[in-house]
């Protein structure tokens, strides 16, 4: 009685307003679309199954690298086909892995797995782990995060995103039909850049000069990256990762590096034209060269950081092949000349992009408010 | 081609930001180097959570207080920074085990010289090295909320003295709604541009939908991005307590001289 009455009171506290009513609703459907995804083995296809008993020892141990011992560990596990044909059957599944794990992991009890039922002899090999569950998870907080700390606005964001991941596959998918790369490259990154700025700051005229600085950088990176490749001659593609059969790196290249800091650019040339339309609007009096200087003073703050974001997320994605390389006795520096040009070249690339995005974004701020009447394509 | 690049970025840089541009090709530079001396130190066996811990916190302290001064703007970044890693370290770790998504991930494995020429028995946990990287890619957008909302936080307290700490954090959480948009942008450009070439391959790869739903290389790299949303957004609100809690008005005296 005592707990049914708390429980009623926390209800109440929890209920209390629009607000939280709204968020308590966002959680519970948070955790029903997690109980559907975990267990969604019904939509597959591939069968499932779910580990019930592990039995693990070591196998071997091997010479590692720097005079290490590597030991290798043989599991047998039992495990329950949850769906298909086997469905209720029980298997036993093989799985070795080793300390370092670099292919191979361990299973634990509870797992689901994707796996090959070997017919009648109830046996199977592991395809890989179920991991559907853990990627709503992280797309669940990310979205209620954004709705609870930036609210409207985090409602906007997720639609850019949508909207953003939409225009990427629906390009993308032309993109290996026909051969024009570029042209529809150019085509999404207008397309990304209007929709994200006009669905996150609205249609006005700082959102006009945001967009047109942010073509025009995305031009002149593009321009120079052409220059410099024409220049230099292009680069030996041969060691790029996830090459494959694909025939022309080269346009995949040049289509990373301009979709790969659309996102700083226009981060840099919103905030600029943001802040000079509100010092304009505080003081429509202001000289250009004054709104120049504090367009500068912006920038300055702005632009270190925004080449430390691009610098981690570029930098860290290469360390396991690095790590990997290095114990094999190849060099640190012969990895960064031999198997890395490209992601270096593509940092520089978008690095100058948010430079130059700084006395551009000023210029056409300047023009587009300033002066009413010109039209701000300068380029 | 890297050097020409270089090049022109170095001039751009002196040209357009003058003596703080030099100022942050240094702190940029210093961190390149941190970044790959914890790569060199990874490599030969060390704990990866330890020289990962040590590396955020070298690089926080030169990005913050190298590249823009020791004041209480960069200080209560810093602690706001330090408390959303903390706290998202055990997020990743616990995610990431879950998900065992540690390792080369199946592309990678397929490829020629790691399945021929390679040992792959380096002794490296590498469950750990995924939290590391998950970890550090996400501290340059950790770093770049923190101080846009404590130095604009800043702003408005040294406009307006007579704020209280609540006011002030509300605040901090105004700003952070307006720049949180753009950032969580940029992370996805980062992510959809580095993926391109792994998008055209499982395009001409014969992938099924289910196979690349639960790969690892779908979830190590949206992974990143994901976490980097989520750590943005944590910042938000540990910047505004951070600095609404630091700020007093002899602080803003003291750091205008």
């Amino acid at each position: 009685m005592k707990l049914l009455n708390r429980l009623k009171k926390i209800m109440h506290i929890l209920l209390a307003t629009q607000k939280r009513k709204g968020f308590c609703l966002l959680i519970f459907i948070y955790f029903a679309v997690l109980i559907f995804v975990a267990n969604n083995q019904w939509l597959y296809k591939t069968p499932i199954a779910k580990i019930t008993e592990v039995h693990t020892e070591e196998k071997k141990t091997m010479e590692a690298t720097r005079g290490e011992k590597e030991i290798y560990y043989k599991q047998s596990l039992r495990a329950i086909v949850l769906n298909g044909e086997w469905k209720g059957k029980s298997i036993t599944l093989k799985n070795e892995y080793s300390y370092s794990g670099v292919l191979n992991q361990k299973y634990h009890k509870g797992d689901r797995v994707l796996v090959n039922v070997n017919g009648e002899s109830q046996t199977g090999g592991i395809k890989g782990l179920k991991r559907d569950v853990h990627l709503t998870a992280l797309i669940g907080a990310l979205v209620i995060l954004l709705i609870f700390i930036t609210g409207r606005k985090g409602i906007l964001t997720i639609c850019t995103l949508v909207v953003n991941a939409g225009i990427f596959i629906v390009g993308f998918s032309r993109f290996l039909k026909d051969d024009d790369i570029l042209g529809i490259c150019n085509i999404m990154s207008v397309l990304f850049a209007v929709g994200t700025l006009l669905l996150l700051n609205g249609f006005n005229k700082r959102t006009l000069a945001a967009i047109v600085s942010t073509l025009c950088v995305l031009a002149a990176i593009m321009g120079i990256f052409d220059a410099v490749m024409a220049y230099e001659g292009a680069l030996d593609y041969s060691t790029m990762e996830y090459l494959g059969s694909l025939d022309n790196p080269s346009e995949l290249f040049r289509a990373e590096v301009m979709l790969a800091g659309l996102g700083a650019i226009m981060d840099v040339a919103v905030t600029i034209s943001a802040a000079l339309g509100e010092i304009l609007h505080k003081n429509p009096q202001v000289t250009f060269f004054q709104l120049f200087r504090s367009g500068r003073e912006i920038g300055y703050d702005i632009m270190g950081t925004m080449m430390n974001v691009l610098l981690f997320v570029f930098g860290c994605g290469l360390i396991p092949s690095f790590l990997i390389r290095m114990n094999n006795d190849i060099g640190f520096l012969t990895i960064v000349r031999l198997h890395i040009p490209y992601e270096i070249c593509r940092f520089l690339i978008e690095s100058i992009g948010i430079v130059l995005t700084i006395p551009i974004s000023i210029l056409v701020a300047s023009l587009f408010m300033k002066l009413r009447f010109r039209p701000g394509g300068e380029k | 081609m890297i050097g020409i690049l270089a090049l022109i970025l170095f001039i751009l840089i002196l040209v357009v930001g003058g003596d703080r541009g030099a100022v942050s090709v240094m702190a940029l530079t210093g961190n390149i180097i941190i970044l790959s001396l914890a790569v060199i130190l990874l490599a030969r066996g060390h704990s990866p959570i330890l020289i990962t811990l040590l590396a955020g916190g070298i690089i926080s302290y030169i990005t913050l207080v190298k590249q823009n001064g020791r004041n209480v703007k960069t200080g209560a970044a810093f602690l706001a920074t330090a408390i959303v890693m903390l706290l998202l370290m055990f997020a990743i770790y616990s995610m990431v085990w879950a998900s065992k998504s540690g390792g080369l991930n199946e592309i990678q494995a397929m490829q020629e010289d790691v399945m021929y020429y390679y040992s792959v028995d380096i002794h490296i946990n590498m469950l750990h090295i995924a939290v590391c990287i998950c970890l550090l890619s996400t501290l340059g957008a950790v770093l770049d909320t923190t101080l846009s909302i404590t130095s604009s936080v800043y702003e408005v307290a040294a406009h307006k003295q007579d704020l209280s700490r609540q006011e002030l954090y509300h605040s901090g959480l105004q700003i952070g709604k307006e720049i949180i948009g753009t950032t969580v942008n940029t992370l996805l450009f980062a992510y959809l541009g580095e993926s391109i070439l792994l998008f055209a391959y499982l395009k001409m790869g014969k992938f099924t939908f289910e196979t690349i739903l639960n790969s690892k290389f779908l979830f190590q790299d949206v992974a990143v991005m994901l976490f980097g949303g989520i750590a943005c957004l944590l910042a938000v609100p540990a910047a505004s307590i951070c600095i609404a809690y630091f700020i007093r008005p002899e602080n803003i005296v003291l750091s205008e001289q």
